[in-house]
């Protein structure tokens, strides 16, 4: 079954991840909103083509105003760093068949320890990657970046593939071993050009989220279209793992 | 909504690339002639005041490009405009604040200047003077030819002072109210590597303050010779320069005023005949790596001098000068003088950059951003150019009105500052922006308000530039900008015709002249007059007196603080009748309260309320300012509130008062934080307008991020 079809066939695990996102980035926020609050008191900048130098304004008298943001959008990203692992076990149970929300929060517990060193394997990799992408940066720019790209991408697939086999074939994810076979297989062209092309839309999306953002701070439509990004960016990273999933799937089983 | 984002990012986009492929938008290249005199004529430009020139040079230099040396001959030929004999000539050996760790200019910069540190093994600079002797005296004495009639020379003595950078030669006999001197002295310079304005850096050399300068007899008859110091610049007498410079031949050079002749070169040399008329100094670069190119702004030979790689920026520093010069031609009368010549320094050079000398200058590079920056819709126009713009207004704001910027830095900087924000006012409109980032622009406004707070409230605006600790760092901020913030919030409050009509008259009344705080406080009030009655209705229903004199004083001698705070906005219950009260007949007689006294105010119709707002003003700085009144029914009024006592309460019997907004023409450029001048009633608050849009802007980040990270 197609990767795209695998994700279309579970929306609800879409949209329970999309509103897991959004629900975790409106409440990490809400402390930043109310240190704005308290800190501009009853008064009011008056004009929102001036939001930043108010802003800036404003962190001058309260630096913890700066501080509360930073803490915030750093918070959300260690939260979606830690989230990553937990998730993974119920998302490729469902992707990969019919379960009930009871066998994926099992799945997602039970999973958890083996989708997280994994990940930090991936990170490991993708460390040395990066390193090798730079070092090519010497010869040329463009090949340092496609390299960049080329090795990010193949070790997001090798982390959708190691837990994929974990969760499906009952691979055993703490071994190097489990991870190590992903990488290989993560470099089957075909595959890996799929998996690395909903990769790059993902971060594509997440581009686009800032820059909707910065070009409507203080609009009405910038946060809608901003949420609105968001839960396209889940449905490429599912559509990302069900590529992994439908791999791991197609794949003969010994 | 989608569209509109999608046409900002595409534009934003196309303006990213435009940026890196766009050819110069104003032509360079083209040799102008160089002009035959060194000022414009003099119909362009105005008579020079017959008492303007007092010191003369002739300086022939030889530039030893290996060692970095300047050996000469300086040829000074000096008049007493004084009521008094004297008996002296104190002298400026500027290149000697470089000469050791312990000048007094090295104690307070300890080995950096505006960012640029001194490297640890960098060679240390000096001037050396040789022999001294006067070659002739009196009323009669040719300047042209000073050895011709007197005599023989006379060999005089010279001593440093206390600091290296002062020096005095003794007179074999006192110079005579009216009476001239003519004093040749030898000297060699040694070049520090570059890190604060002159020296060198591999084979680009620029020489500032690099010659023996004669300090500036004051009308009462005392010198003005100040120790260099970090931040006291330069301080000198107007006349005309004759300098011949033989630098190796492969040099290409570009000096203060015109190339008068240029020998063919011999032996690997060259000799170089430049004449400057009507300036109080004179500076030169030269590079073998330097390109040239010229441009024409009406009678004027602009020239501008720089490495291959800077190239791409010379249209844009063609453009920002040229309207630096329109404006500035217009705003403060004619430039006098027939040319202006720009040096980029290279990027190893970086401490020579951004500084004024009479018609020459050098600038600094426009700061190049990653494309990608564009597609947020990041601009940023002020770079390199400011510094264009900035030191081109030097040339008025101390080239021309050449005050003292030892004692009152205030007035080069602090008003060329000022010239500059009109100048690029007057480039790009009102509303001067130096960056935008998507739908945001940072205004120069909020640029100059930012530096205001904190460091700024240390130092009154007129301090000597010794008083400015580097330690403290509050130099920048208070005389550039802070002086900048007053003169501008001076011009919102008088009005702009009245301001720019002062400012000129004060530019033209003190051409070639030494003009004080004190003359431009008086032109300003004579232009403006010591009392200006507002537009607007008063507070208290009278119209509100602006003292000019008051705020020079404030604004000038006191550390106070323009700041107003809304304390209260809100409605109440307006006052009845019920009660006892005598009827006709004496008696006292109750009047019941009416019937809907309970409802809540929101309730109640607006001939029923009592708006009040109540403006405090928190800083010690008293100025009128303005405060606008918007209502429930919609309409809005505004009154002047003259700032004098502590706080004023406004009151609107049958108003409903919505929000109120001090300032709302953002007159007052001097006050730093202006968060609380806009306030709503507690009925009808409006929301803070930060913590949404920054909220959202987090949640975005937020989002951006988990997108590539849950999963």
């Amino acid at each position: 079954m197609s990767a795209l079809r695998l994700v279309l066939r579970a929306p609800w695990l879409w949209l329970a991840l999309a509103a897991l996102q959004l629900a975790l980035a409106a409440g990490l926020v809400v402390p930043l909103r109310a240190v704005l609050r308290m800190a501009m008191g009853p008064f009011n900048i008056g004009d929102e083509r001036h939001v930043l130098a108010a802003l800036l304004e404003l962190a001058t008298v309260h630096p913890a105003v700066v501080a509360s943001f930073v803490t915030s959008v750093a918070a959300s990203a260690l939260l979606g760093l830690l989230l990553s692992p937990l998730v993974a076990g119920a998302a490729i149970l469902r992707l990969g068949g019919p379960a009930s929300v009871g066998e994926q929060a099992r799945a997602a517990f039970t999973h958890f320890p083996a989708a997280l060193v994994i990940g930090i394997y991936g990170l490991i990799l993708r460390l040395l990657l990066a390193l090798i992408a730079a070092a090519l940066g010497s010869v040329h720019p463009i090949l340092q970046t496609l390299a960049l790209v080329a090795s990010l991408t193949l070790s997001a697939l090798a982390v959708d593939l190691a837990r994929a086999r974990t969760v499906l074939d009952g691979a055993r994810g703490l071994h190097p071993r489990t991870f190590l076979r992903a990488v290989v297989s993560a470099t089957q062209p075909i595959l890996w050009l799929r998996s690395g092309l909903l990769t790059t839309l993902q971060w594509a999306v997440s581009f686009a989220i800032l820059l909707a953002a910065v070009h409507g701070i203080g609009s009405a439509w910038s946060p809608w279209l901003v949420r609105g990004l968001a839960v396209l960016g889940t449905f490429f990273a599912l559509w990302r793992v069900a590529v992994a999933v439908a791999s791991v799937q197609a794949r003969p089983r010994l | 909504m989608v569209v509109a984002v999608t046409r900002r990012t595409a534009f934003a986009s196309l303006l990213a690339v435009a940026a890196c492929v766009a050819p110069p938008s104003a032509e360079t290249g083209t040799p102008v002639p160089e002009p035959t005199q060194a000022l414009r004529p003099v119909e362009l430009r105005g008579a020079v005041p017959s008492q303007a020139r007092i010191a003369d040079y002739e300086i022939d230099a030889h530039l030893d490009a290996e060692k970095h040396q300047v050996r000469g001959t300086v040829r000074i030929t000096w008049v007493n405009r004084s009521s008094r004999a004297v008996d002296s000539l104190p002298l400026h050996l500027y290149m000697n604040g470089f000469r050791a760790e312990d000048t007094a200019w090295m104690l307070e910069a300890r080995g950096t200047h505006r960012g640029v540190r001194r490297s640890d093994d960098g060679r240390f600079g000096y001037i050396d003077l040789g022999a001294a002797r006067v070659l002739e005296r009196g009323r009669e004495a040719d300047l042209q030819n000073p050895e011709g009639a007197g005599g023989p020379p006379q060999p005089v003595t010279w001593k440093e002072g206390d600091d290296p950078s002062v020096a005095s030669v003794a007179l074999p006999a006192p110079v005579q109210p009216g009476e001239r001197v003519a004093l040749e002295l030898e000297f060699v310079t040694q070049l520090p590597e570059v890190f604060a304005r002159t020296g060198y850096a591999g084979d680009f050399h620029m020489l500032g303050q690099w010659f023996p300068k004669l300090g500036v007899l004051q009308p009462d008859g005392t010198w003005r010779t100040h120790v260099f110091t970090l931040n006291s610049e330069f301080y000198a007498d107007f006349g005309n320069y004759e300098v011949h410079l033989d630098v190796p031949e492969a040099m290409v050079v570009g000096a203060s005023g015109i190339l008068v002749a240029a020998d063919p070169p011999s032996d690997g040399r060259k000799r170089l005949h430049y004449r400057a008329e009507m300036v109080h100094d004179f500076a030169w670069a030269a590079d073998p790596d330097f390109i040239v190119l010229d441009a024409q702004w009406k009678d004027l030979r602009i020239r501008q001098l720089m490495h291959k790689a800077q190239q791409a920026d010379a249209g844009r520093h063609l453009e920002a000068l040229t309207a630096a010069l329109a404006s500035m031609d217009t705003r403060f009368g004619a430039y006098p003088w027939s040319t202006i010549t720009v040096v980029h320094p290279p990027d190893d050079a970086k401490g020579a950059q951004g500084m004024e000398y009479p018609t020459f200058f050098t600038t600094s590079a426009i700061l190049r951003t990653p494309a990608w920056l564009g597609l947020f819709g990041f601009e940023e126009r002020l770079s390199g150019v400011f510094t264009t713009v900035h030191e081109f207004g030097h040339q008025y704001f101390q080239g021309l009105l050449a005050s003292d910027e030892a004692m009152q830095p205030w007035l080069d900087e602090g008003l060329n500052t000022t010239s500059n924000m009109l100048a690029l006012g007057d480039w790009h409109g009102e509303d001067t922006w130096f960056a935008k980032i998507g739908n945001q622009t940072v205004s120069i406004d909020d640029f100059v308000r930012g530096t205001l707070d904190g460091e700024s409230q240390l130092d009154p605006v007129d301090s000597p530039a010794e008083a400015y600790r580097a330690v403290v760092g509050d130099y920048g901020d208070v005389v550039y900008r802070k002086t900048g913030a007053l003169m501008l919030s001076l011009r919102r409050i008088v009005g702009v015709e009245r301001f720019d009509a002062a400012f000129k008259a004060y530019a033209l009344d003190w051409r070639f002249r030494h003009p004080t705080g004190e003359d431009m406080v008086a032109t300003f009030i004579r232009e403006i007059g010591p009392r200006l009655t507002l537009e607007g209705d008063g507070a208290d229903g009278q119209p509100v007196v602006f003292d000019l004199a008051d705020y020079f004083e404030q604004a000038l001698h006191t550390v106070n603080q323009v700041d107003f705070g809304l304390d209260q906005v809100k409605n109440r219950r307006r006052a009845g009748t019920a009660g006892y009260h005598r009827d006709e007949h004496g008696a006292l007689t109750l009047q019941s309260p009416p019937e809907d006294d309970e409802r809540p105010l929101a309730e109640l119709a607006d001939d029923q309320l009592e708006g009040v707002v109540v403006v405090r003003r928190i800083g010690e700085f008293r100025v009128p300012v303005e405060v606008e009144f918007e209502f429930g029914d919609g309409t809005r009024e505004r009154r002047v509130w003259s700032g004098r006592d502590r706080y004023h309460i406004f009151t609107w019997p049958g108003r409903r008062v919505r929000s109120a907004r001090i300032d709302p023409d953002n007159k007052l450029l001097l006050e730093a934080r202006r968060l609380d001048n806009h306030r709503g009633a507690p009925d009808s608050a409006p929301p803070n307008g930060l913590s949404r849009p920054v909220g959202d802007l987090a949640e975005a980040a937020a989002l951006a991020l988990m997108g590539g990270l849950i999963l």
